[in-house]
């Protein structure tokens, strides 16, 4: 008697057992799945649009991502690009990251942009996403850094949401971040965005980076890490693959936090 | 939730947050709904926050800290108070663009002189600063004395059944 039940306990930890790793096999193939779609919906890299090359990386944490980025031209030739990082981790974040992806295009791309005369500025997406992101109510923000490059005036446009570390400008051997702040995109329906811009260098790269690349720098503090991002640029001389390799991103897993970055370059030695 | 804290307490008529150490949320919304929950059944005053204690934190805590100040504004007109002397999370703050939506104390101990610089709000600046002061106050106390008046929000949360 005892046996048998013994026996029967064992039957049913082992089918329990099984039918845990079945759902574990089909709830990795899903997130797996989900990753690869992410890694799809990603602009093409490297990509090249008058004479500025555009190169970047996401590293997932596990495996979706709220990191995001996009780069494409809009319809008056000038080249919009974005870096954004969703709050929070996994699938929910990952979601918004898509969303976002959407609602970029559609302000640029979409029936209401046609209607309207004033041109596209950095600042007037991220303002478009702040409300767009406010009538979701997902209890997720977004930090994020647009810019927009005009190769004709050549001018650099850009607007920060949030968003650290600020982006990187490299021209002439030294490696300086960008000015500008402001709200977190998603949180507060009074928030103001400025544009800034500047005169682009001949040779130059500029370079994008979620916060979770913080956190491959050595340095102990968030102050002395951010510090030591131009400088760990500046001796890699803009150059992508070498940041990519000063960083240690190519051996990068199991990251605490979303790792995504963008360089965009032009004339580099 | 890591090895950091989420921690509340009352004092006469305001509400003090604390945050300690490494702080990560993964259950925003269900502690937005508690904080909402005290907040209405309790006739507070004023908000403050401590981040004194904290080494980091993370977007989800920062959105959360968000959704306090639009409350604390439309609840009672004026912003909570934010103490933060790290400034590794002063850094963050400021990137966020905080402080236009708290009344940011950078100093250890209450300071008049260090409030000329707060956003403006439905409460006249000199009951804003007044208020700012008090919090200040009442967080010191708390903290050099009465730290047992805080308890745990997040293992409360844990323990009430949904």
């Amino acid at each position: 008697m005892h046996s048998t039940s013994q026996q029967n306990s064992h039957q049913t930890v082992s089918e329990a057992l099984l039918l845990l790793q079945k759902q574990h096999a089909l709830l990795l193939e899903d997130q797996l799945a989900g990753r690869q779609l992410q890694q799809q919906i990603r602009p093409t890299t490297p990509w090249q649009a008058q004479g500025i090359d555009f190169a970047h990386c996401v590293i997932p944490a596990l495996y979706l991502t709220g990191d995001s980025l996009d780069y494409f031209v809009l319809p008056d030739g000038r080249l919009l690009l974005y870096l954004a990082d969703v709050s929070g981790h996994g699938t929910a974040s990952a979601l918004i990251s898509m969303l976002l992806k959407n609602t970029v295009r559609e302000f640029i791309f979409g029936a209401h942009a046609s209607r309207s005369d004033a041109p596209v500025t950095p600042a007037t997406v991220l303002a478009y996403l702040n409300q767009r992101l406010l009538t979701y109510d997902s209890d997720r923000h977004v930090t994020l850094i647009c810019a927009i490059v005009d190769t004709v005036q050549n001018l650099l446009f850009w607007s920060v949401a949030g968003h650290l570390p600020a982006p990187v400008l490299y021209s002439a051997g030294r490696a300086a971040f960008l000015r500008g702040k402001g709200q977190p995109v998603g949180l507060f329906e009074h928030a103001k965005y400025n544009d800034e811009q500047m005169l682009l260098p001949d040779a130059f790269s500029l370079s994008l980076f979620s916060d979770g690349i913080l956190e491959v720098l050595p340095e102990k503090h968030l102050i002395t890490r951010e510090a030591a991002l131009p400088k760990l640029i500046s001796a890699a001389q803009g150059d992508y693959a070498q940041i990519v390799e000063r960083l240690g991103l190519a051996n990068c897993s199991n990251m605490p936090d979303d790792i995504a970055m963008l360089v965009l370059s032009r004339n580099l030695a | 939730m890591s090895d950091g804290k989420i921690q509340c307490a009352e004092y006469n008529d305001t509400f003090v947050l604390k945050c300690v150490g490494d702080v990560r949320l993964t259950f925003c919304s269900a502690l937005n709904e508690k904080i909402e929950k005290i907040l209405k059944a309790h006739s507070f005053k004023s908000i403050v926050i401590d981040l004194t204690e904290v080494i980091s934190i993370d977007s989800t805590t920062l959105g959360l800290l968000a959704k306090l100040s639009i409350l604390s504004r439309r609840k009672f007109g004026m912003l909570p108070t934010l103490a933060s002397t790290n400034p590794d999370i002063s850094r963050v703050l400021d990137s966020m663009g905080f402080n236009q939506v708290f009344n940011l104390v950078h100093t250890p101990t209450p300071c008049p002189e260090c409030l000329d610089d707060l956003p403006e709000q439905d409460q006249s600046e000199a009951v804003v600063k007044e208020r700012v002061l008090e919090a200040h106050h009442i967080l010191m106390s708390l903290n050099e004395s009465n730290r047992d008046e805080f308890r745990d929000l997040v293992s409360a949360l844990e323990s009430t059944p949904s």
